[in-house]
């Protein structure tokens, strides 16, 4: 037995070379664990340990790190998530990326918490991952697919439906910078990580597994989903009828809503692309993760139209990014550039956000149909949508350039700093920092740039806790540290956000889940576990050169007054944000520069693990 | 005799399974001078059966939170403010 816990971990590491097709297994220490959980907060340990700040992300040096959590796949609501980490194509430095599908499942079934993948094939090959043997596959039938296809034959490969498959798309192939990996129907979207697979000619991973996952109290596992299962049914029935779709509204109407590249923040199509447009015309179903009653997945279909039969899981983001981002006021035509980003292998928010940014280009003349191979790229043209992300996806016209991400763009046209929208290289959500001061730093600070949930999504807490204004700054600092901490330890756990309520996973977590689940008293430590996490991603960010002026926003939301909307006239200034910043480092024990003091990283107890 | 008696209109917006409750997306509706938030409290109750303040319920007036204004439920009203309802949003 490699672990003395009592459930959750097998204290075992899988170790894949493409490069010498050899495998190994190694021995994760419980130590890591205990301060650590998993997850997000081992898989940061391991790139900390093995991806050094020399090492590029295309270079064969560079590691596709999974890792399940303690919980992951044990018989608990949506406990299914993992962990990707590795060095981002698309901000070149770090990326942390948590994902639902079967993968963590079913790797813990094999009798592994995770697993990692180093050096590069010679030739398209994918793994085949059955009862914990390895195989080097032959992949060059499946270059070139889409996604779905490649799911579908690695799951044939294995013989099951309810095996885990993670593959990338064509775009990968071709080093897109902005491409995600497909997990089974779900997604590890952003930072690139998909063309980390293309650089090691790696098309695909299959896993399935049958062994027990250990459960150190399965009775009491079991009360803990039967309650936690009511709770979800009691509260959750909005995100069972319309998923994240039901948020277009609200963030509409507070003056939050990306719109035409961030220039505005209220869409006034924002009624034809909300949830009931979903509900009414488009909803065809729903899709669940493994024992979860809330199944916010919402697949929308379009029925009649130009763009009849596309069919996608839609989201909150990919609404609000493909949709207001871009001037789309046209459903059928958001749901056909989510499903062309899945298939052709982009993230659909990276996608999203460079093709709006074309379209400025586009309309202030800066790039010419002659860039864009005859396309009209204007705002709220869904047909130009869907074209633009073919050019980035196919390295066509100006989509070789933009297939670099908002790094390479900058880096060939630093003059077209106004208008790309960006921090540490990676594209923000669906919300517009200008709406909500605490969101501003949450993009900020985020480890792996623009990203709302990493980085602390702060919003309810500044409409309803009472403490906080959404425009003063006073008490920012605090709340982006508490939330991103809670965030650092449930992404480490392996359950959904969605559904962590339900189990007292808060920002005061009680119950016994982690108890029942490993036999330790891992619960009063949690918000530690997280805050250790955040700052040893931190630790690997400063050791890649980042300092506080990559902390900064870009200047679009720092010198223009909102110009239209509900909250017209708002405007966010460099001195603000500075204000924001200093009382953040200076709650989470960092310097002026954002470096982790001495002092914190004794007293999160770092100094064991560096 | 003068008559002070005035009508302050507050636009109130029904937002995702808020909609359902009150059985439209927005209305315009009508409070005496000098109501206060308390006024729609009982308004919505009165006529949606929908009470407030509720963690279940995202109040917002004029975009801030209800308990974010220094008087809460007694934060007076003024002829055009919008109000909005919906249920807690956690991010996509």
């Amino acid at each position: 037995m490699a672990t003395s816990f009592k459930g959750g971990y097998f204290g075992k590491l899988l170790r894949v070379n493409l490069s010498t097709k050899s495998v190994s297994t190694e021995e994760i220490p419980d130590v890591w664990f205990e301060k650590l959980l998993g997850g997000r907060g081992v898989a940061a340990k391991i790139y900390y340990n093995e991806i050094g700040p020399e090492v590029k992300p295309f270079d064969e040096e560079n590691k596709i790190i999974l890792m399940a959590g303690p919980l992951t796949g044990l018989p608990l609501p949506a406990a299914t998530k993992f962990q990707l980490s590795t060095k981002s194509p698309e901000t070149g430095g770090y990326l942390c990326s948590n994902c639902s599908g079967r993968v963590g499942t079913h790797l813990k079934r094999c009798g592994f918490d995770g697993m990692v993948i180093e050096g590069k094939a010679d030739a398209w090959t994918y793994l085949k991952i059955e009862e914990g043997e390895v195989s080097f596959c032959d992949a060059s039938e499946m270059a070139g697919k889409k996604t779905s296809e490649v799911i579908d034959s690695l799951y044939d490969v294995v013989g099951s439906r309810k095996a885990a498959a993670l593959t990338v798309g064509p775009s990968a192939e071709r080093l897109v910078k902005i491409s995600y990996v497909a997990v089974d129907r779900r997604a590890l979207g952003r930072g690139g990580a998909g063309a980390v697979f293309g650089s090691k000619k790696l098309k695909g991973v299959v896993i399935r597994g049958s062994g027990e996952i250990p459960v150190a109290d399965r009775k009491k596992v079991d009360e803990i989903r039967t309650k936690a299962y009511k709770i979800l049914r009691e509260t959750r029935a909005n995100h069972t009828k319309y998923g994240t779709a039901q948020y277009i509204q609200p963030i509409n109407e507070l003056g939050c809503m990306p719109t035409r590249n961030f220039q505005t923040t209220y869409f006034e199509g924002g009624d034809q692309i909300n949830h009931i447009t979903l509900f009414e015309k488009f909803k065809s179903g729903n899709s669940a993760c493994d024992r979860c009653p809330v199944a916010c997945g919402t697949i929308a279909e379009v029925k009649e139209g130009p763009f009849k039969g596309a069919r996608a899981r839609t989201e909150y983001e990919n609404i609000g990014i493909l949709g207001a981002n871009c001037g789309i006021s046209d459903f059928a035509a958001v749901v056909a550039a989510n499903q062309l980003c899945d298939e052709l292998g982009l993230d659909t928010m990276s996608g999203g956000n460079l093709a709006a940014l074309a379209m400025e280009l586009f309309e202030r003349g800066l790039i010419t149909t002659n860039d864009t191979e005859g396309i009209e790229a204007r705002f709220g043209d869904g047909q130009a949508l869907l074209d633009l992300l073919t050019l980035f996806a196919e390295r066509r016209g100006i989509g070789d350039l933009f297939a670099e991400g908002a790094l390479g763009i900058l880096e060939a046209h630093p003059e077209w700093k106004p208008y790309v929208i960006h921090v540490k290289g990676l594209t923000p959500a669906a919300y517009d920092p200008r709406g909500f001061y605490g969101n501003a730093l949450t993009y900020g600070t985020s480890v792996r740039g623009a990203c709302h949930n990493v980085g602390g999504w702060t919003i309810r807490a500044e409409l309803q806790s009472g403490q906080y204004d959404r425009f003063a700054l006073e008490g920012k600092g605090p709340l982006v540290m508490s939330i991103q901490d809670n965030r650092a330890y449930v992404d480490s756990l392996g359950i959904c956000t969605v559904v962590r309520g339900s189990m007292d996973f808060s920002a005061d977590p009680k119950g016994e889940t982690m108890e029942a689940a490993t036999g330790y008293p891992f619960t009063s430590k949690l918000i530690e576990i997280g805050s250790r996490i955040y700052s040893l991603e931190r630790m690997i960010l400063s050791r890649e050169g980042k300092k506080r002026q990559d902390d900064m926003l870009p200047p679009r939301f720092l010198t223009e007054p909102v110009p239209s909307g509900p909250i017209k006239g708002q405007v966010l200034t460099e001195e603000m944000y500075n204000t924001l910043l200093d009382e953040y480092y200076n709650s989470r024990g960092w310097d002026n520069e954002g470096v982790v003091q001495k002092e914190t990283v004794e007293s999160l107890e770092l100094t064991a693990l560096i | 005799m003068e008559n002070n008696y005035r009508v302050i209109s507050v636009q109130i917006k029904y937002l995702v399974n808020l909609a359902d409750k009150a059985g439209r997306l927005s209305e315009t509706a009508g409070f005496p001078s000098g109501s206060t938030l308390e006024s729609v409290q009982k308004y919505l109750q009165q006529m949606y059966d929908i009470k407030l303040p509720d963690p279940g319920i995202m109040t917002v007036l004029n975009g801030r939170g209800w308990n974010q204004h220094p008087e809460k439920m007694n934060t007076p009203l003024a002829d055009g403010d919008t109000i909005l309802l919906f249920p807690p949003i956690a991010g996509g």
